[in-house]
């Protein structure tokens, strides 16, 4: 504290008297507030900071600001000013994770992020609105450390909730804010917020409700793809998408769980299938997305039916699965659903052939061709008697 | 709405979070060990 106020001092004397000697030993002893600093930082890991530690931290990255504005504003010193500016913001840093509790360090660093940007954008400093990005992406960073696993609460509401959904708040006024300035990597906000989310789900929700909540999280991102115009939250939309048929497949289907007489694993299931289903049709017609929802939709529903109906009934139920997304598929004039109802109808022909015909015990045996020919008896009759509905359909 | 307004709403909420966290039970940790839990339980299914 005492070499960074000299430094400022020293400073001071060389834009008064212009010069340079001064300059030197200012540069020459803020270096050695900045060892002293670090040096203080590796000796509080052996002892707790107390207040001679706070009230210096505090000092020095305020006059760290101070001189960087200075420099700046007096001979628009770009480097020196954005050392400094990076100085002072890791002093502030270090004085919050010492100082807060734990929980609400990731919170002071997103809010020196917008103060940052907003200084940088005050006093046109491009690299100060790069530290300001720089520090957003740590405090994200941060999350992981404390926040995702938080126990505390404060009045039934988890500190995760409380500090998360802020942070990720603050990634999206940092993308805002930052339009003027179209670098691309920006949009990088717009997946740390989402990602903050879609973890802080993971852990709010337990390990059953996860699915229902990604796939929630990207309906409303698709949502705002096609509000917004947003690349980025459609591809966001379609990777949770995935995420939560993956996690139904490898973790809810084992769900023994039940939620008001019904299987946990039936009820989060058919929840995100439905969802997938809406977000077909909520994606824009010219876009490939709807094929990939659709087709994800009907793969999670034909996973669900080998896992819940017997070797029997399989082919059947894939039957009227089959049967279903084809009478869908016309009104809806989706070609997908129509194609994907025909194809689970030709792997049905081939499952009982190859397996049905040669494992199944005759009575299944039987029901299974029965159903099934009646099932493409119907199909053929409708393709035949209402052929030219269909083709206006198409 | 201008960006005034947001960075008025963006800075309260986060100043609003700092003041819950405050006013309730407290768990003060931070170790590797949570950041290997948070890892481990994002990614494994267990059952």
């Amino acid at each position: 504290m005492v070499w960074t106020s000299w430094t400022a001092i020293l400073l001071e004397l060389s834009f008064w008297r212009k010069a340079s000697d001064f300059r030197r030993q200012a540069y020459g002893s803020w270096f050695l507030a900045l060892a002293g600093v670090l040096f203080s930082l590796f000796d509080h890991l052996l002892r707790p900071a107390g207040t001679s530690e706070w009230v210096s931290l505090a000092g020095a990255s305020a006059l760290g600001y101070w001189m960087a504005l200075r420099l700046w504003t007096k001979e628009g010193k770009l480097w020196v000013t954005t050392l400094a500016a990076i100085a002072a913001s890791g002093y502030a840093m270090l004085l919050s994770w010492l100082q807060l509790p734990d929980v609400t360090v990731a919170v002071a660093w997103a809010a020196l992020a917008v103060l940052l940007l907003e200084a940088g954008f005050r006093f046109h400093h491009e690299p100060l609105r790069t530290i300001g990005h720089f520090t957003g992406a740590m405090a994200f960073g941060r999350l992981f450390f404390t926040n995702f696993t938080n126990e505390g609460l404060t009045g039934g509401l988890s500190h995760r909730l409380i500090t998360v959904v802020p942070v990720a708040g603050s990634f999206l006024y940092l993308y805002r804010r930052s339009r003027e300035d179209a670098w691309p990597w920006l949009r990088m906000h717009l997946w740390l917020a989402s990602a903050a989310i879609a973890i802080l789900l993971r852990f709010e929700m337990g390990h059953v409700f996860t699915v229902v909540g990604w796939a929630l999280l990207g309906t409303i991102l698709l949502l705002l793809s096609r509000k917004y115009e947003t690349e980025d939250w459609r591809w966001q939309s379609q990777i949770l998408a995935l995420m939560a048929a993956v996690r139904c497949v490898a973790s809810n289907f084992d769900d023994p769980q039940s939620f008001a007489g019904l299987p946990g694993r039936l009820l989060t299931a058919g929840i995100v299938i439905g969802t997938l289903y809406a977000q077909e049709f909520l994606a824009s017609r010219e876009h490939r997305s709807r094929t990939f929802y659709s087709l994800l939709g009907s793969l999670l529903l034909a996973s669900l039916l080998y896992r819940e109906v017997s070797g029997s009934g399989l082919t059947v139920a894939w039957g009227l699965q089959g049967l279903l997304l084809l009478a869908a598929g016309f009104p809806a004039r989706e070609r997908i659903l129509r194609l994907t109802g025909l194809v689970l109808l030709l792997s049905c022909i081939l499952k009982l052939f190859i397996y049905d015909l040669r494992n199944l015990e005759t009575l299944p045996r039987i029901l299974s061709f029965m159903a099934l020919g009646v099932i493409l008896l119907a199909v053929s009759w409708v393709y035949t008697r209402f052929r030219e509905r269909v083709r206006k359909l198409l | 709405m201008s960006d005034r307004i947001l960075l008025l709403i963006t800075m309260g909420v986060l100043a609003l979070s700092a003041i819950l966290v405050r006013a309730g039970k407290i768990d003060d940790k931070q170790d590797l060990e949570s950041v290997a839990r948070c890892c481990s339980d994002s990614i494994v299914f267990p059952y």
